[in-house]
């Protein structure tokens, strides 16, 4: 999956993979270190592996999804690991990038969410799972090789209408 | 059969309205009624005189089409049944909420059975008795709504359980006259409401009775609570505020109620990992109000807590606390708490019941103690700060009023040992200032009145900033206590279980005082307690929870060895050990230090974690961090 952007100029090229099971937490933590235990679900860091950049978002006790350089193997790495989980690149969701400043400001008012969590404000390297009119979205605040984004992940099929809605 | 509204309340039987009535309805017994209710408004449905069910439908959008479900609820909530609160909401088939609990003093109803039906007078040898499924099919008539052999409801008052193998049990409902549970619409919405016809079981006693339905006003803001009844001569205690919630209120909407209070579970944008390393490595600060605290005064005040008390009290000194539990006569844990020695006859004990103040109370009485007992917790809120911080925090804030030296008083904080407590001011607010916690790290409390709780919260989370200090909810506080092996009421221990197997023999003094409640039967269990509490450190990474069985090692293959050595009280994972963790209680020729047992999952056959008895703290278990200057 590679992601769309609402403009290229704020769109980095990284590549999504879920892994998860009864052994994620410490396959986070064999391959991306210690951060991955001080995370709460829906927060994430950035960080490096395999000397690419690389941002790990928690989604669970034992879920994660991270964002990857186009072509790097999570599911090879992983296989080494000899730990009980699945790895996989996530093929379905498409990423709809907006500006940042613009788009802090405006998703609280075009998103909702349950009253467990908070689009204002939505801090850096956090993420808020939310409804845009009857689409699901997770609305993910990031860093990427050093750089803060602000990403929308949703199903590939209504990413039209994601674009549609946040421009 | 739909009642015309009532605009005033003439009915002396229920309790005065709670505020503005823009309708109400008396339910005959044993019928129904439909009424509308608009946006925002409030239903309270009553249950007159006690023991009485009432079903509940609601209907919304074009034509009545989306009718509340309660499978729908239960699964986007993931609970048997909304509660007021965060997870409050009835949802409709298409997924939208359409009412809102917002204050319930029962606690106890169904939503997974129809309404009575037909078929079940029928099968019971009752043809043509009346049923809550023909009445709502009589009164939605007039709707257009088609008739249905049985109505999925809401059954208000109706007490059932879903038992461990699979059935639902059904009894006598638990409300009391005047017990109600108040809704809030979120849509403009088709109501009924049944006053169930059910006599020929005790879902309503064998006597059917009525029901009141009050609609109020949307301009109304009832606060949340749930009713909580903890003895029958205490009035039913609806959840309340702490000092602290309204500021904690503005950082989460994630609070649970918690032994009578709204208590945070965790912090947005946080979560309960940064909360917990913030307590284990910086400083967190929690709000603990939930606690009970009684003033024991009097010539004879040390004696009643010599009598109930497990640990011997008489060598603190004024400004000194320890920690143990009240004990029933059979040796049995009914509360666990600290008494703080304030003055010479002056004591003050902290626990987790309302009725540990007449407990007390009546043991004096028994007694013959010349001793006042008088419940403060009213006027006493209490924070806790802990961490490895807190001390460097709060030195910089604290003053002492008292000249070192008098009274116990102490002129800085590092010169107040660990269960040592002191008056003090904070940003100029009086508090009781006590090195006391419940994480296992150094830390303190501070008891404040509520009128000043909120200046000191705002205070403390602004002076904690320097420091990392984040606010701490009840989940990150639940894994720091599992790994200090601190107990928790109704996991570790019961009435049931005596501090021996609760893993704090250590606080009964049987060697350092005489007579006191319990003693007798704990001289014995003390020989051979039939289980006892300890530490596991399971292999892997699965989290036990409470009420999973230990087995010893290797038996799972043979049946011969099948049986259980002990049960998990509580588990967790600790990040801080980065493994999975239990609290457990085992028969004691299992509680050696390195033994490997077992933990079933799942039905404990298919697959059971080797885990490794070690101490009840896992987390340094020598209490070197709170113990540290």
């Amino acid at each position: 999956m590679s992601p769309s952007s609402a403009s290229l100029s704020f769109s980095p090229a990284y590549t999504l993979w879920d892994f998860a099971g009864r052994d994620g937490l410490q396959a986070a933590l064999q391959l991306f270190g210690p951060r991955a235990n001080r995370i709460a679900p829906f927060q994430s860091f950035s960080t490096s592996w395999q000397q690419q950049p690389c941002t790990v978002l928690r989604l669970c006790q034992h879920n994660f999804r991270v964002a990857l350089p186009e072509g790097a193997a999570l599911d090879l790495a992983t296989q080494a690991l000899d730990l009980s989980l699945w790895v996989k690149p996530c093929a379905t969701l498409a990423t709809v990038f907006l500006p940042r400043a613009e788009g802090l400001e405006r998703l609280p008012n075009l998103a909702t969410t349950n009253p467990l969590y908070r689009l204002d404000p939505l801090p850096l390297d956090c993420a808020v799972p939310a409804r845009i009119g009857n689409c699901a979205v997770l609305i993910w605040h990031h860093t990427w090789n050093t750089q803060p984004y602000l990403a929308i992940q949703t199903v590939t099929t209504q990413q039209d209408f994601i674009r549609q809605v946040v421009n | 059969m739909h009642s015309s509204p009532v605009l005033t309340s003439p009915y002396s039987d229920i309790p005065a309205p709670l505020g503005s009535v823009v309708a109400e309805y008396r339910i005959k017994a044993s019928r129904a009624i439909a009424y509308p209710v608009k946006a925002g408004q409030y239903i309270q449905i009553i249950d007159v005189a006690g023991s009485q069910c009432s079903d509940f439908l609601a209907f919304a959008g074009e034509g009545y089409s989306d009718g509340l479900d309660g499978t729908v609820t239960r699964t986007l909530l993931g609970q048997a049944m909304p509660q007021a609160g965060l997870l409050s909401a009835y949802f409709s088939q298409q997924m939208q909420p359409l009412v809102r609990v917002v204050q319930d003093t029962c606690g106890r109803h169904d939503s997974f059975m129809l309404a009575c039906t037909p078929r079940y007078y029928e099968e019971a040898g009752y043809p043509g008795h009346p049923s809550c499924s023909d009445n709502f099919n009589q009164v939605l008539a007039t709707y257009g709504i088609a008739p249905r052999p049985g109505w999925p409801a809401i059954n208000f008052f109706f007490n059932t359980q879903v038992e461990t193998d699979g059935t639902i049990s059904a009894a006598e409902s638990w409300s009391r006259p005047g017990d109600y549970v108040l809704l809030q619409a979120c849509q403009d919405l088709l109501c009924a409401s049944s006053a169930c016809p059910d006599d020929i079981d005790p879902a309503n006693g064998w006597q059917p009775t009525p029901i009141h339905v009050r609609i109020y006003d949307a301009a109304e803001a009832f606060a949340p609570a749930m009713g909580r009844r903890v003895a029958p001569n205490l009035p039913l205690r609806l959840t309340q505020d702490s000092a602290f919630t309204p500021s904690i209120r503005a950082l989460t909407q994630h609070l649970a109620e918690y032994n009578g209070f709204w208590v945070p579970m965790s912090y947005p944008h946080q979560g309960d990992q940064a909360e917990y390393w913030a307590l284990r490595e910086r400083v967190a600060l929690m709000d603990l109000s939930a606690l009970r605290k009684f003033e024991v005064t009097g010539p004879d005040a040390l004696a009643l807590l010599q009598w109930a008390f497990s640990r011997n009290v008489a060598t603190l000194s004024v400004g000194q606390a320890a920690y143990g539990c009240l004990l029933n006569p059979h040796g049995g844990i009914i509360d666990d708490g600290i008494v703080f020695r304030l003055r010479d006859t002056a004591y003050r004990y902290v626990g987790n019941c309302d009725t540990d103040g007449p407990w007390l109370q009546s043991v004096a009485q028994q007694q013959g103690f010349a001793v006042t007992v008088e419940p403060s917790s009213d006027r006493l809120h209490n924070l806790a700060i802990q961490g490895p911080h807190s001390r460097g925090l709060l030195s910089s804030l604290v003053e002492f009023k008292a000249a070192e030296g008098q009274d116990g008083a102490i002129a800085h904080l590092n010169n107040l040992p660990y269960f040592h407590c002191t008056p003090a001011r904070i940003f100029g607010i009086p508090v009781l200032l006590s090195r006391t916690g419940y994480t296992g790290e150094l830390g303190y409390e501070l008891f404040v009145h509520p009128q000043q709780g909120a200046a000191l919260w705002d205070g403390l989370m602004q002076a904690g900033k320097p420091y990392g200090l984040l606010p701490l909810g009840m989940q990150a506080l639940d894994r720091a206590r599992i790994e200090a092996g601190l107990l928790a009421a109704g996991r570790e221990f019961t009435d049931l279980i005596s501090p021996y197997q609760a893993g704090i023999g250590w606080s009964v003094g049987l060697k350092s005082k005489g007579h006191f409640i319990g003693r007798a039967a704990l001289e014995i269990l003390k020989q051979r307690p039939p289980f006892v509490a300890v530490g596991l450190m399971l292999e892997g990474n699965e989290i036990a929870c409470g009420g999973q069985c230990v087995y010893p090692q290797g038996t799972s293959s043979n049946e011969r060895y099948a049986w259980r050595v002990g049960h998990v009280t509580s588990g967790t994972f600790s990040p801080i050990l980065n493994r999975s963790i239990a609290l457990a209680q085992v028969a004691p020729e299992y509680a050696q230090l390195g033994t490997v047992l077992e933990v079933g999952f799942m039905d404990s056959i298919k697959r059971r974690i080797p885990a490794q008895v070690g101490p009840l703290s896992l987390y340094d278990p020598t209490k070197s961090r709170v113990r540290s200057y």
